[in-house]
């Protein structure tokens, strides 16, 4: 078993069970269903419980960013509570708004070809590439953590 | 000569007072002695000596392209520029030569002017000092003045004069320094919270943001894309009016660009406010406004109202909220936007080859600072399933209640609000640092950002000088695609003011430090 989730199976109950889990997110760390209570309180039980913070993990998967010292989970935190003002503001009845020019429609214009046939000129910004192919190592789905 | 407006310079041109190589090589003359601002990342100084020869080729013809013609002019670092290194002050796209020009650069390059150089900005834009770019601050050349210098008071003899520099304000300010050091005569910048007003308002220039969907943003490279506009820096109104006409209408490749016919104006000599309705928001007497600018702003509304315009007091409510929206929107805005970097297919690559996912990540954490890193981490977390509707959509409901505080405002009568551009003058650079990035912006971006957010057009014209010798602005907001009109009262209120022009000195001595930058920045 994951050396984490051990850790979490063995500590009470009430101390890990503050998060909720969509069956979407493939992790390492399975957490049982529980209630969510507000983001900030979410993300400050992740970065308390020794397991480490499910919400952490999923956020450097999707962002491809690590931020895993304490200066980074501070501003998070930080950040999310900042953020949390907005519920401050009744917003019944409103309709978010994209953008500013909503009343618009925007411009399509014709399918046509106008341009292109920059092969080379596209291909010298990059740094690895085997004749017009841009090269990747190979991709697999979890983010090996070096550390 | 070099301290002309771009309509004086123009005429000069014209009239064969001066050559465009002779112009060309003043100003890079003076960028040179004047490196140690920092305002520049990149000098294109041959590509610049051959435009001002074309130039010149073209009015002994006597057939300029227009009033631009031969006039240097300078591009933050986050406009594309073909064969010019765009690198957004970040280690990301240092060596990025971009293979084509942004629309606004090609407008401005078709127009014969000349340019100089890319502009120094906080890395992606995002900041409000121009102080966290990876090729270092830049420094505010009122730092330099005999203004500033006679209101200082040395803390002890053996103080460097080096260590009271006071910042540009940002994320604009390496195009607002150029401007205000006479190195060009207009300088593009960008503005998504204020980055062309703020720093605009710190070195005494003229800094409008036009209406969202007005000028394209194709090549500008994103921020947040329903709120970024190309911003434009000069040393008077007149010139900003020029500027904007060049600049301004629809273009193809950018179809949030409307597609109305715009006009290029010219304006009035004898602007007459008379007939205006002036509105002065309460809630833009945030607190921490200095009591200087507080002053600065009633004796302005004065001026409009002894000139027999109608002024005001108006609401805003939700201005208040502004500031938090912008964080959620922008950082959700910006964890989308920064995506594309990855290495694979241009900009900085890492070594790391284990997998694609580690290698996006490893090129990610080497190429961005942790500003960035910062925002996209906070922007991925309000776009998660279960935070989407909490902060993004309550965001959007917040922002539309803004748009429609000064939609009823206007609707009232109210034809421009006269406000603030920032809560106090320029700070020190090592005061400005004690604080994060992200404290900073939220403070300093209180007053300009609800433009942003309801895509308003704002224009900042340096008003008076502080006790402490620097510039203070105040911020002029109008209506939708209504430039003309903010740009007349803007243009009224600039010759009553009669605001002071800097009086640079010498530098006698350069501290080491500033050298050390000067490395990474590139001469083509």
């Amino acid at each position: 078993m994951d050396p984490d989730t051990s850790l979490l199976f063995q500590a009470p109950f009430s101390s890990y069970c503050k998060h909720f889990c969509s069956l979407e997110v493939i992790t390492s760390i399975c957490f049982p269903r529980c209630e969510v209570h507000t983001a900030q309180e979410q993300l400050c039980e992740g970065v308390r419980s020794p397991s480490g913070s499910w919400v952490l993990d999923h956020l450097e998967q999707l962002a491809l960013v690590d931020f895993r010292d304490a200066e980074g989970v501070e501003r998070l935190r930080k950040a999310i509570q900042f953020a949390d003002q907005l519920h401050e503001v009744n917003t019944d009845g409103v309709e978010p708004m994209d953008s500013v020019l909503e009343d618009r429609c925007l411009y399509l214009r014709e399918d046509d070809v106008t341009e292109g046939n920059c092969t080379n000129e596209l291909l010298k910004n990059a740094r690895e590439k085997v004749e017009e192919y841009f090269v990747a190592p190979p991709g697999i789905v979890l983010l090996i953590k070096t550390s | 000569m070099l301290r002309a407006s771009l309509r004086e310079v123009s005429a000069a041109l014209r009239e064969g007072h001066v050559t465009p190589t002779e112009l060309c090589q003043r100003c890079l003359a003076l960028l040179k002695s004047t490196r140690f601002l920092n305002a520049y990342i990149t000098v294109a100084e041959e590509t610049a000596l051959k435009q001002a020869e074309e130039s010149e080729k073209r009015y002994k013809r006597g057939q300029p392209l227009g009033v631009l013609d031969g006039i240097p002019i300078a591009v933050k670092d986050n406009f594309n520029t073909a064969g010019i290194e765009t690198t957004c002050a970040s280690n990301m796209l240092k060596g990025y030569i971009s293979p084509y020009n942004a629309t606004v650069v090609q407008k401005l390059l078709d127009q014969g002017a000349v340019l100089l150089g890319k502009t120094n900005l906080d890395e992606f834009a995002m900041g409000s000092g121009s102080t966290d770019g990876v090729f270092g601050p830049v420094r505010n050349p009122w730092s330099y003045s005999r203004q500033y210098k006679e209101k200082s008071v040395p803390k002890s003899l053996s103080e460097d004069e080096e260590s009271n520099w006071v910042i540009t304000g940002g994320s604009s300010g390496g195009s607002a320094a150029a401007v205000s050091s006479f190195t060009c005569f207009a300088a593009l910048g960008s503005d998504t919270g204020g980055s062309t007003r703020n720093p605009a308002a710190h070195c005494g220039v003229v800094g409008l943001k036009p209406t969202y969907g007005l000028i394209s943003r194709h090549g500008l490279i994103p921020l947040v894309n329903s709120m970024d506009v190309p911003g434009i820096l000069t040393r008077c109104v007149d010139d900003a009016a020029i500027v904007l006409g060049s600049l301004a209408g629809h273009d193809p490749k950018d179809s949030t660009t409307i597609q109305d016919n715009f006009k290029p104006f010219e304006l009035p000599n004898l602007p007459d406010v008379s007939k205006l309705s002036i509105g002065i928001p309460k809630e833009y007497h945030a607190p921490g406004l200095s009591s200087e600018i507080l002053a600065l702003w009633s004796k302005a509304a004065d001026l409009f109202k002894n000139a027999g315009a109608q002024v005001t007091e108006v609401s805003l409510p939700h201005t208040r909220y502004s500031i938090v929206c912008y964080h959620v929107l922008c950082t959700a805005e910006v964890a989308s936007n920064m995506a594309r970097f990855d290495g694979l297919e241009y900009g900085h690559r890492s070594d790391m080859n284990k997998s694609t996912e580690s290698m996006y990540a490893a090129t990610r954490r080497e190429g961005f600072n942790d500003v960035v890193r910062g925002r996209i981490l906070s922007g991925n977390y309000f776009l998660l399933k279960q935070n989407y509707e909490n902060y993004f959509i309550k965001a959007q409901k917040v922002r539309r209640l803004i748009a429609n505080d000064f939609l009823k405002v206007f609707g009232s009568g109210v034809d421009i609000l006269l406000t603030p551009t920032t809560l106090s003058d320029a700070v020190p650079y090592m005061e400005f640092i004690k604080e994060d990035n992200r404290t900073r912006s939220a403070q300093d971006d209180i007053l300009t950002q609800a433009a942003n957010m309801a895509g308003l057009p704002a224009i900042n014209v340096p008003a008076a000088l502080s006790e402490r010798g620097l510039p203070i602005g105040l911020q002029f907001i109008g209506r939708s695609f209504q430039e003309k009109q903010l740009l007349t009262v803007a243009k009224w209120f600039e010759k009553q003011v009669k605001f002071p022009m800097i009086q640079l000195e010498e530098v006698k001595r350069h501290s080491h430090d500033v050298f050390q930058h000067q490395k990474s920045a590139s001469f083509s």
